[in-house]
């Protein structure tokens, strides 16, 4: 991972939260509940910025790389048909022992500024072995 | 918080690729059968934040949505398809294993004010 990405803005945009993008991701909860959960989890850093957005924003190799961990911060759940405005930034990049850590936030804001909620992603990339 | 025990349907291949769709991550560790493998694993794996949805889910489906102010989950171990996972409450919030025990995630919760007392 590139440790100079730390403190990187990596996508800003505005997303609509349509009631379908809402459905798609219920739908794959497959749940009685999904609908209600998927006001909480929406993770959109990759709609926002692309699909390599943050693969190659941290200069990740991503055949030695996991996803160590989840961190979500609610002021309140999405409400369908809003439309938001989302940063995703480099968080940190540091290394622990024979791994680099990469930890990405999407901060999600309304209209008026307001954060709806802050999702943190933390990478994990192995040592290559020769 | 009062959160009782509960159990997943397994995952599956076609929730997961539904998950990509949602989401538009389409990591090739999670919807490429080869590319999976050639990574040392014995199939794709679940994404990990559709893990935790699922356990979020869970509580929700306990709870209502309004419930959380935050959730901090540590993934340790892949969820692979046909995975049944069972969904139990902890001391700081729930931990999410497989049938065998493995846990994959352990997730503290923060409940929102109005459910403090909960």
């Amino acid at each position: 991972m590139d440790e100079g990405a730390k403190g990187r803005t990596l996508a800003e945009a505005d997303l609509s939260i349509t009631p379908e993008l809402l459905a798609r991701l219920s739908g794959a909860l497959g749940t009685g509940s999904g609908p209600r959960t998927a006001t909480l989890v929406p993770s959109f850093a990759a709609t926002v910025g692309g699909e390599s957005t943050v693969v190659d924003g941290l200069g990740m190799d991503l055949s030695r790389a996991l996803l160590g961990g989840l961190g979500y911060e609610w002021e309140r759940p999405f409400v369908p048909g809003e439309t938001v405005h989302v940063r995703v930034t480099v968080d940190d990049v540091f290394t622990k022992g024979a791994n680099q850590f990469g930890v990405i936030v999407a901060e999600y804001s309304d209209g008026g500024g307001a954060v709806v909620q802050r999702q943190s992603i933390t990478f994990v990339e192995r040592a290559a072995t020769s | 918080m009062n959160i009782v025990e509960a159990t997943c349907a397994p995952v599956s291949r076609v929730q997961i690729s539904r998950y990509a769709g949602a989401v538009d991550d389409y990591n090739p560790v999670h919807v490429d059968e080869e590319f999976a493998k050639a990574a040392g694993l014995p199939s794709v794996i679940a994404h990990g934040p559709l893990t935790i949805a699922l356990a979020l889910d869970a509580v929700v489906a306990q709870l209502g949505p309004d419930a959380l102010r935050s959730a901090t989950a540590r993934l340790s171990a892949p969820v692979f398809p046909g995975d049944e996972l069972t969904v139990a409450p902890t001391e700081k919030g729930i931990e999410v294993r497989k049938a065998d025990g493995t846990v994959v995630a352990t997730v503290a919760l923060t409940p929102a004010a109005a459910a403090d007392g909960a």
